[in-house]
């Protein structure tokens, strides 16, 4: 853990509500990136993100320092995504054909200036991200922090509290659903 | 049609969490089956888009929210436990302090006033003495409105018991198994190579002079020449070279440079020619990253035949940039006793000012 976390969260837990302000700038984004992954929308990740940061604040004793602020962070994040997908009933989503208000950003205005590449990047995004919200949380899950994060099988496996051969079988059956479903969505497209 | 277990291999493959051996059963399938092909590379290609999914931004900022959000619920963090165990660990001996000192006081007073206690004696003498006032009694019950306490006293008791509980943290040596260097690893040793301007590595090797042949192939490739103290060519050659130590004495190298190099002498390597190719594993097995201490920086310079001082990395202006094709790292057996060979001292005559960016590594290295 770095020092400067380790100081951050000695004030929060003195009651400096700053100190925690500073770790939330910190880590929000990193983790928001990974929820949104998780979650179906923008509007579900900020919820499970600003949960999990409060969560954390109540939680702080219990973080010993043995792990890095954010592997722990990540832990509550991830654990709370998959739960609440979980209580979750499917819902048809029916896209209006105007502005959507949970819909994503753009990252780089200066891509998006180029058309071509904003619209190529966000179709890839859109086909990539509804793809992954066909799989089950725990399947999403493995995929996020695999590919997203580069997460090994045992950080996984103590993050998500299994045995590291559920995590290797879970992925191997998370790849090829999302190959299948990105074959069908495919040959729908064509 | 590939079986479950073939889709397994392949899976894990992608995630570079296989034994080398397995790995080298993929390269063999991969090479026989065109289907085994397609599927790794719909894999690799998937996973590539997932990799690529853009970063976003939280907008608004999520700070104001959670503070609000804490302020609102009144959320406190909670105090730990142990902490509470501490402190009621401590109450009996506050309350047998607190009774032994009542009794003492007791004792006391009884003492002061056995003493005190008017004799026939004292009467006559009290008749003609002026009144003496027995001191105030101690009272034995607490009083009931609560003590001042000092506010940094209690400031300095609570931080106390905070801190039980919570150990104290620790700066662990970065330590890394070469296979996993390629598996997010890099990213890691990157960073703890970005920190100071001179590290040691701890590395293990499953054989001296397999791991000292791969590195001079690996230097080679990168234009660095390998200078090798005679008696360490000696030692290499000798039957107990197992047990021997080795240090490589590198700078002006990037952290960049460095995480390459010891990337690519932790991967399995082809040997042999044509029909007699085959894939060796790599030597190297654990690195540990550590800061340099005092007296490594002088036993190192002991061996080099310098001062100590003479090894420290400057922060030197207007430094001509170094050639990439004249760079060299020495290599010389940890117990040298004696003076520096003339390979290790025209080494040193030729070594040049710190470059901009660089760091400064000695790399230990052992046989397991």
């Amino acid at each position: 853990m770095s020092a400067d976390d380790n100081r951050l969260i000695t004030e929060a837990r003195q009651g400096n509500t700053a100190a925690f302000g500073e770790l939330v700038s910190r880590y929000q984004d990193r983790l928001f990136n990974t929820v949104l992954r998780l979650a179906n929308n923008a509007e579900d990740a900020r919820d499970v993100v600003q949960e999990a940061f409060l969560h954390a604040y109540q939680s702080l004793h219990s973080f010993k320092g043995d792990s890095l602020f954010f592997t722990w962070l990540y832990r509550i994040a991830v654990n709370t995504a998959i739960s609440m997908k979980r209580k979750q009933r499917p819902v048809l989503r029916i896209q209006p054909s105007g502005e959507d208000k949970n819909a994503i950003d753009p990252v780089d205005p200066a891509e998006a200036s180029q058309p071509g590449h904003a619209i190529e990047m966000a179709e890839q995004e859109r086909r990539v991200h509804e793809a992954l919200s066909k799989l089950s949380a725990e399947h999403r899950a493995v995929l996020v922090m695999k590919d997203m994060e580069g997460m090994k099988y045992e950080e996984m496996a103590d993050i998500l509290g299994v045995p590291v051969g559920t995590i290797r079988s879970r992925l191997h059956r998370a790849r090829l659903e999302i190959r299948d479903i990105l074959i069908q969505q495919d040959k729908r497209e064509v | 049609m590939l079986s479950d277990q073939v889709l397994q291999l392949l899976t894990a493959f992608v995630d570079g969490e296989l034994e080398h051996r397995q790995r080298e059963a993929v390269v063999r399938l991969l090479k026989e089956s065109s289907e085994a092909r397609d599927v790794l590379r719909q894999l690799q290609e998937n996973t590539h888009k997932i990799k690529q999914l853009p970063q976003h931004k939280v907008e608004p900022s999520l700070v104001d929210a959670v503070l609000q959000a804490i302020t609102e619920q009144q959320v406190q963090p909670k105090q730990p436990a142990p902490a509470r165990e501490a402190r009621r660990r401590w109450l009996p001996y506050v309350t047998a302090s607190l009774a032994a000192s009542l009794l003492i006081g007791v004792i006391g007073f009884l003492s002061w006033k056995a003493l005190t206690e008017p004799t026939k004696d004292d009467i006559i003498v009290k008749n003609t003495q002026p009144e003496i006032k027995p001191e105030p009694k101690p009272d034995p019950t607490p009083s009931p409105t609560p003590k001042k306490t000092n506010p940094l006293l209690s400031d300095m008791i609570a931080e106390t018991f905070r801190g039980f509980g919570a150990p104290v943290p620790v700066e662990k040596p970065f330590a890394v198994a070469f296979h996993d260097i390629q598996n997010g690893g890099a990213q890691e040793l990157n960073r703890e190579l970005n920190r100071d301007k001179a590290v040691q590595f701890d590395i293990t090797v499953k054989s001296n002079s397999d791991a000292m042949k791969r590195l001079k192939d690996v230097l080679k490739y990168r234009e660095i020449s390998l200078v090798t103290d005679p008696a360490a060519e000696k030692k290499l050659q000798d039957k107990n070279q197992a047990k021997v130590e080795y240090l490589v004495f590198a700078e002006n190298l990037t952290p960049d440079e460095m995480t390459r190099l010891m990337s690519e002498l932790g991967e399995s390597f082809v040997v042999g020619l044509n029909k007699t190719q085959r894939l060796v594993e790599s030597p190297y097995k654990n690195l540990a990253v550590k800061p340099v201490a005092k007296d490594d920086r002088q036993k190192v310079a002991k061996l080099l035949g310098v001062e100590p001082s003479a090894i420290e990395p400057k922060d030197s202006k207007d430094v001509q940039p170094q050639p990439k094709n004249t760079r060299q790292v020495v290599l010389l057996p940890m117990n040298a006793n004696g003076a520096a060979s003339k390979e290790v001292q025209q080494f040193v005559n030729q070594r040049r000012a710190t470059q901009p960016g660089t760091i400064q590594v000695f790399i230990k290295i052992r046989q397991e």
